[in-house]
């Protein structure tokens, strides 16, 4: 019966209201603007966090250190969380490269036996990770045989800047933004029901059951929130390649990737979630 | 008549707010009657028929109707209710988009019946109203006795035990009203229990054989019945 019921409402597309097709058309509209904002948050997140939180820290060790501890140290840099990457110089190599700095004018082969230079390290670090780069400083400090530590507390505190203001106030906004487009999108559903009135109350009236009146017009709503969502992302692909066009391109090199799978299927997640809450609470306004 | 009655009222009142719309009604109705509910607007006819298809609760009293207790209807014997005794209303109350044919199904679609004895039961009312050649219209586009017809056909198509009829020829034209009362009669003599509620004089004369009830003030202020008034 109720499969009955649904395919009369498949097949009798004919009869779908013009308050319906606002629906779809709605959907898609609030479906898009959100999703478009979501979007340009998490460009704007990943090039202005992102970017924003790569620091550089220059490590010296002691330098009678051993050097067999000095690499095990090293090692336990790579681990620390937030660490993108090392670059270590045993005296040697430091001796080496400051002669290739200083060029073939002055000779630093003498320095050999009496090296002066410490083992260095400067270690690239990116704080969008849960650590704050503070933090990172400390657990340097505290690595075995460091004598000095050097970073740009500019550098430092700009990074944890950008993140606190994307985690107090970006996210925040956008996450507001998104639930009044769940709003506008549930008063749009529950609008476009709003003339099903005499439907259910002749399906009431000749026996039909509760779920029997309520799934046609679930089924048909969820169908058109599908559409509609559909329609948007459509829409937004055809925004993400014009976008990408652009900012990839010299001077800006942005990256504007696509939503992901799991972002794509939340979308539509979220979409049908609203739309079965407020059609079932428009269905159940009218009497049902 | 010695078989039970279909339709028992004990007692039976109703109110809406401090107006008394029934008052204290006793009836018995038995199976195969043709029953007409007369009297002047605002008697309690509506809110008569309104408790027997179950719209409306039993605030005192007790009543039954084709063996279902309307005192302790729970939604799951309700909707068993509405699919025993149909109703007609005025104002036909059919789905404006939807054709003939699908508007008439509507009941045994709910029911869950093969598409076979669908078509068979639909093509059969078809004919009985004289609706063959419009089953695919959609019924927005009738006129308001071709209208009615579909929802007394949309009424009769499953066989209820008791059909509840409001006024439905209160829009139609004296011609087509009396086209529609033979159609009653026909389905009245083939075992429905019809219960019309009318203030129209003339049709309550075309039907001899039919009982009459007066309401008036939410009372019940007098019964005829063909057998009575030939002096029997």
């Amino acid at each position: 019966m109720l499969s009955r019921l649904l395919g009369s409402e498949l097949i009798s597309w004919k009869y779908i209201r013009t308050e319906q097709i606002i629906a779809f058309l709605g959907v898609g509209l609030i479906m898009f603007l959100a999703l478009c904002a979501f979007l340009g948050a998490k460009w704007i997140h990943s090039l202005l966090v992102s970017s924003a939180t790569d620091i550089q820290i220059q490590v010296f060790w002691k330098p009678d250190q051993p050097m067999d501890q000095v690499r095990m140290a090293w090692d336990e840099a790579r681990q620390l969380p937030s660490v993108d990457g090392v670059a270590t110089f045993t005296p040697a190599q430091a001796l080496k490269q400051m002669q290739s700095d200083i060029g073939q004018n002055v000779e630093l082969s003498w320095l050999k036996d009496h090296n002066p230079l410490p083992p260095t390290a400067v270690i690239q670090a990116n704080i969008s990770h849960n650590s704050t780069a503070t933090e990172l400083v400390r657990q340097i400090e505290a690595l075995p045989g460091v004598d000095r530590v050097h970073s740009n507390p500019l550098e430092v505190h700009a990074a944890e800047s950008w993140r606190h203001i994307a985690l107090t106030i970006v996210w925040p906004l956008i996450t507001v933004l998104l639930l009044t487009q769940a709003v506008v999108l549930a008063n749009t559903v529950r609008l476009s029901l709003s003339r099903l009135h005499e439907d259910i109350l002749v399906l009431r009236l000749i026996g039909a059951t509760r779920w029997a009146c309520q799934a046609p017009i679930l089924f048909r709503m969820l169908a058109l929130t599908f559409a509609g969502t559909t329609l948007a992302l459509l829409g937004l692909k055809l925004v993400q390649l014009q976008a990408h066009e652009v900012l990839s391109s010299p001077p800006f090199h942005w990256s504007c990737p696509f939503l992901s799978w799991p972002e794509i299927l939340a979308a539509y997640l979220c979409a049908s979630a609203v739309t079965g809450l407020s059609s079932i609470l428009a269905i159940h306004s009218q009497g049902l | 008549m010695h078989e039970s009655p279909i339709i028992r009222l004990r007692h039976v009142s109703h109110a809406f707010a401090s107006f008394w719309a029934l008052k204290d009604l006793v009836l018995d109705i038995f199976p195969g009657e043709f029953v007409f509910l007369t009297g002047p607007s605002g008697a309690g006819k509506t809110t008569l028929l309104r408790l027997l298809h179950g719209s409306l609760p039993i605030q005192r009293g007790a009543a039954t109707i084709a063996g279902y207790d309307l005192n302790s209807l729970t939604r799951r014997r309700l909707h068993s209710l509405r699919r025993d005794v149909a109703v007609v209303f005025q104002d036909f109350m059919v789905l404006p988009e939807r054709s003939v044919r699908e508007n008439i199904a509507l009941p045994l679609v709910i029911r869950g019946l093969s598409r076979d004895l669908i078509q068979r039961r639909v093509n059969a009312v078809l004919r009985g109203l004289h609706l063959q050649g419009k089953d695919h219209i959609a019924c927005g586009r009738l006129s308001g006795g071709e209208q009615q017809r579909v929802a007394i056909a949309r009424s009769i198509v499953s066989n209820p035990r008791v059909l509840l009829a409001d006024e439905p020829t209160g829009n139609l034209d004296p011609e087509y009203s009396l086209r529609l009362l033979d159609i009653f009669g026909r389905f009245n003599v083939h075992g429905t229990t019809m219960i019309l509620a009318t203030h129209d004089q003339n049709l309550i004369q075309a039907m001899p054989q039919a009982r009459i009830l007066h309401l008036d003030q939410g009372q019940l202020q007098g019964e005829e019945h063909a057998v009575s008034t030939s002096g029997i």
